[in-house]
């Protein structure tokens, strides 16, 4: 049993491509989830009781489910209600809709971290909702969200390996063609290990000079 | 569309016997995993570098990458070191190498949260090593430790979706093979989301349970 460089130097182009449609599948996830989260996360906090609900009602129902069922609901189940979209779509669609069940939980933590005053002190001031939730509330939590914001981003990263199993040649994907074409599994599976650390350790630094960035004095 | 689940009439017995291999897995890679991440939770919280570091390196690993990829591992790469692994099997050590660093992590992090007063008045007593970790670390520790580790017991359940990938028929597989035998995707994806639904809830009651009970403020 040898390693075979020559194997991962002969793919490369295909590796690298899907390398490309893996962040592809990353960047557009969290660039969708997140401005979707934090209103789900703001309709866990909020004073309606009907949108609360609805809210909890999503977030809940949704994590019960394994994040692969929604991938097959998006993949089987559109097409049988006469929407026809490509696997790529299916799969960003369907890993959206487990991210923000997962990433609202997070959010509405941070959010409810905030000292009660400021919401009082914001009503005194006559601050309006937007405005309450844009200036105060937000800026505040941001401190306190940053750590499981990514820890949520590292935990969609992996999850983008799902895709492979409705038809996207993502970076696992494309490893699982050439496997099955050269029967080599070593070298192929520690590209693939190797691209999704290297870009959770892009993350993880991230966050550490973000959080620099916005801590509360 | 039209709603048509006389597909279930005939197929229960296939899904339901997906469903058992679902949950035998859970319960095994619990029964396996929980003592071993004991075992490496002593390793990550070891002061021997010579053992910390490859525990860390490990640890870093397993989690950083995708465990669908770690199944794929336990079954095309393992084989080529001369074991081979029937794809239960293989899925189950998947799966428990995975859920072993990290209840070890999460054991860890409870630990690190008892007051270091507690290991001071210990050492003060003159506490035996063990009897200190089971009558003063260990009860003030498990409060931190138990509803995240019915949180990742959740989502071992959901992870055995995975299992088949490498070709154990699970509920999914199960599921997926009914979906392109009947063209029913709807009403055996919401049947199986039903299935699912029923253990994750009854864990999540469990975890709301556990958190109530050792809420921060209810403890002394």
């Amino acid at each position: 049993m040898s390693f075979d460089l020559d194997l991962i130097v002969q793919a490369l182009p295909e590796l690298l491509q899907s390398v490309l449609v893996t962040i592809e599948l990353f960047v557009l996830l969290m660039l969708i989830a997140t401005p979707i989260s934090l209103l789900v996360a703001l309709a866990r906090v909020s004073s309606m009781l009907g949108l609360r609900c609805a809210a909890a009602c999503y977030v809940n129902g949704i994590r019960c489910i394994p994040v692969l069922v929604i991938l097959y609901f998006t993949f089987y189940g559109l097409p049988q209600l006469g929407l026809r979209i490509a696997p790529f779509t299916a799969a960003l669609t369907g890993l959206t809709i487990g991210t923000v069940a997962y990433l609202a939980e997070d959010l509405r933590a941070g959010l409810t971290a905030i000292d009660p005053g400021q919401f009082q002190a914001a009503d005194a001031l006559g601050l309006g909702y937007w405005w309450r939730t844009r200036r105060i509330i937000v800026p505040q939590a941001l401190p306190v969200m940053i750590g499981p914001y990514f820890t949520r981003a590292i935990v969609s990263l992996k999850a983008t390996s799902m895709a492979s199993i409705v038809a996207v040649n993502e970076v696992t994907g494309e490893s699982m063609a050439l496997l099955t074409q050269t029967y080599r599994a070593l070298e192929f599976l520690t590209f693939a290990a190797i691209t999704y650390l290297t870009l959770s350790a892009v993350l993880a630094f991230a966050q550490v000079i973000l959080q620099r960035k916005v801590a509360l004095p | 569309m039209h709603l048509n689940f006389s597909v279930w009439l005939t197929r229960w017995p296939y899904l339901l016997q997906g469903a058992a291999i679902s949950l035998e897995i859970v319960v095994i890679v619990l029964l396996l995993s929980t003592p071993l991440a004991m075992i490496a939770a002593l390793g990550l919280g070891a002061t021997n570098r010579a053992i910390l570091y490859p525990m860390m390196a490990i640890s870093w690993i397993l989690r950083g990458i995708p465990p669908l990829v770690i199944l794929f591992v336990a079954y095309f790469v393992v084989p080529q070191f001369g074991i081979s692994l029937t794809p239960l099997v293989a899925a189950i050590a998947g799966f428990t190498a995975y859920n072993t660093l990290v209840v070890a992590e999460l054991i860890v992090a409870g630990f690190r949260s008892v007051d270091p007063g507690q290991h001071a008045a210990i050492a003060a007593l003159g506490l035996p090593p063990f009897r200190a970790y089971r009558r003063v670390l260990l009860p003030q520790a498990l409060p931190s430790i138990i509803p995240p580790y019915i949180s990742y017991s959740t989502d071992m359940v959901k992870g055995t979706a995975l299992a088949g990938s490498i070709g154990v028929l699970e509920l999914v597989t199960r599921a997926n093979q009914v979906i392109l035998a009947t063209n029913r995707p709807f009403e055996i994806l919401l049947g199986i989301a039903a299935l699912y639904g029923i253990v994750d809830a009854g864990l999540m009651g469990l975890q709301a349970a556990a958190e109530r009970l050792w809420a921060p403020h209810a403890r002394r």
